[in-house]
């Protein structure tokens, strides 16, 4: 792996129950999965990755750029990632298509380069409907597009697809097996699920009691 | 009973609605950033600054008065300071009965909008983040639209409050017309020169204003109660 296309992540994050330890290094192709069980810390690695919390000590370079050292850190909102949460977090007060332009700077349509992706997700014909006119998994998706939109340079999902069942899943597994195959974000996926570890990861990480443990 | 108003009891009630007002467009501005940093801060200032902006609803308005009459008056370097810039002072005037308002208005501002920006939660803020808004950005954009009943019903106590005010006003602003007579202190004359005809018309008219308001937002705000 070359400097210029991956991910280093080194976090020490101490808290009162728990201690991060981990030193990543992570492809800038394909999907990273991080697994582990519930508590192991593998969430609190993706929210150091976004910047939402604040490590004791960190390292983290995408693409040769440094993102956060001893002496600097971006601040979440200059990251170029794109973060789609566990939960359903779409804006309750905004439409779909306004949810998916919340981090555009043309708010006013979706412009062509992001519709083979709303397409792609099948939420067309869902845009003008609020948030609690969508199902779970239409919400999902919606987040997904909204994350794709800002263009990021490293995808960020934490157990997307944990809230929905199991005809859900189906529905979304296709889409973020055809992300992974078109290459053109790394992805790294967060999951407790062995089973989805094992369908989309292109690597696969194990974290337990905060240290990776593969 | 009630008797046709005076020309006094319009200007009385026009000074009410214009010093209600200002009071609210000016506890927005200040009590909206101060309500945020108390829904969001760990410091330690968080206790004592919180006590400080509930002071008012125990404190009576006399003892609040008192203090800023002495606070603004001559002989303190606040007053000093009006008079060497030119405004004069304040004690007695129109812009001494807002200064006075807005302190004692001020927690029915910022409680309930304490509340409602805690009521958003930490989630979509980090949302907001991780789609390139800035905390500003995330402000105007996320939460001001979350807590658009909390705003209302901030804005509507502050003035409402302000409206019935009527200790501080006597202690800070005195009685007079067209200048610091709002209508609470217009009512307090007529009862103690015994003209009350005068004071039923005022009275009454206050009292329908404060029902319709109490009324009126709880029409807008959604019922919470968790009746079956």
């Amino acid at each position: 792996m070359s400097d210029k296309s991956s991910i280093h992540a080194s976090f020490l994050l101490k808290r009162e129950n728990f201690t991060l330890d981990v030193n990543l290094e992570i492809s800038g192709k394909g999907i990273t999965v991080i697994q582990g069980a519930s508590g192991s810390g593998k969430t609190t690695i993706l929210r150091c990755i976004a910047g939402l919390e604040t490590p004791d000590r960190a390292y983290l370079s995408v693409n040769g750029v440094v993102w956060q050292d001893d002496m600097t850190s971006l601040p979440t909102y200059k990251r170029q990632i794109g973060y789609v949460f566990q939960e359903d977090s779409l804006f309750d007060h905004l439409t779909a298509q306004k949810n998916i332009l919340f981090g555009c700077r043309e708010r006013s349509h979706i412009s062509a380069d992001l519709m083979p992706a709303i397409e792609i997700l099948g939420i067309s014909h869902l845009l003008n409907r609020m948030p609690s006119e969508l199902s779970g998994g239409e919400r999902q998706r919606v987040a997904l597009a909204r994350a794709l939109a800002v263009k990021p340079k490293l995808l960020l999902m934490d157990e997307p697809l944990s809230s929905l069942d199991k005809k859900r899943k189906e529905e979304i597994f296709p889409y973020l097996e055809q992300m992974r195959d078109m290459g053109k974000v790394p992805i790294i996926y967060v999951t407790h699920d062995e089973d989805e570890s094992n369908r989309l990861a292109t690597y696969q990480l194990k974290v337990s009691k905060g240290r990776i443990s593969l | 009973m009630g008797m046709a108003l005076t020309e006094g009891d319009l200007q009385a009630l026009w000074l009410t609605i214009k010093l209600a007002s200002m009071t609210t467009v000016i506890l927005l501005l200040i009590g909206t950033p101060l309500a945020w940093w108390l829904s969001r801060t760990r410091s330690w200032l968080y206790r004592p600054v919180s006590a400080v902006v509930a002071l008012p609803l125990v404190l009576p308005p006399s003892v609040l008065g008192f203090y800023l009459l002495i606070a603004l008056g001559p002989h303190s370097p606040l007053g000093q300071f009006t008079k060497a810039i030119g405004i004069g002072l304040l004690p007695f005037t129109f812009w001494g009965l807002v200064i006075a308002s807005v302190l004692y208005s001020m927690p029915f501002l910022v409680q309930p909008l304490q509340t409602a920006f805690e009521s958003v939660g930490k989630r979509p803020l980090e949302v907001a983040a991780t789609l390139r808004a800035t905390p500003l950005q995330t402000f105007f954009r996320v939460v001001v639209p979350m807590t658009k009943t909390g705003f209302l019903t901030a804005s509507v106590m502050a003035f409402a409050h302000t409206v019935g005010e009527f200790g501080v006003v006597l202690m800070i602003g005195g009685n007079i017309p067209a200048e610091t007579r709002v209508a609470s202190v217009q009512i307090y004359d007529y009862v103690e020169a015994l003209e009350y005809g005068q004071a039923h018309t005022l009275a009454g008219i206050l009292l329908a204003f404060s029902f319709l308001v109490l009324l009126a937002l709880n029409v807008f705000k959604k019922d919470t109660r968790h009746v079956r």
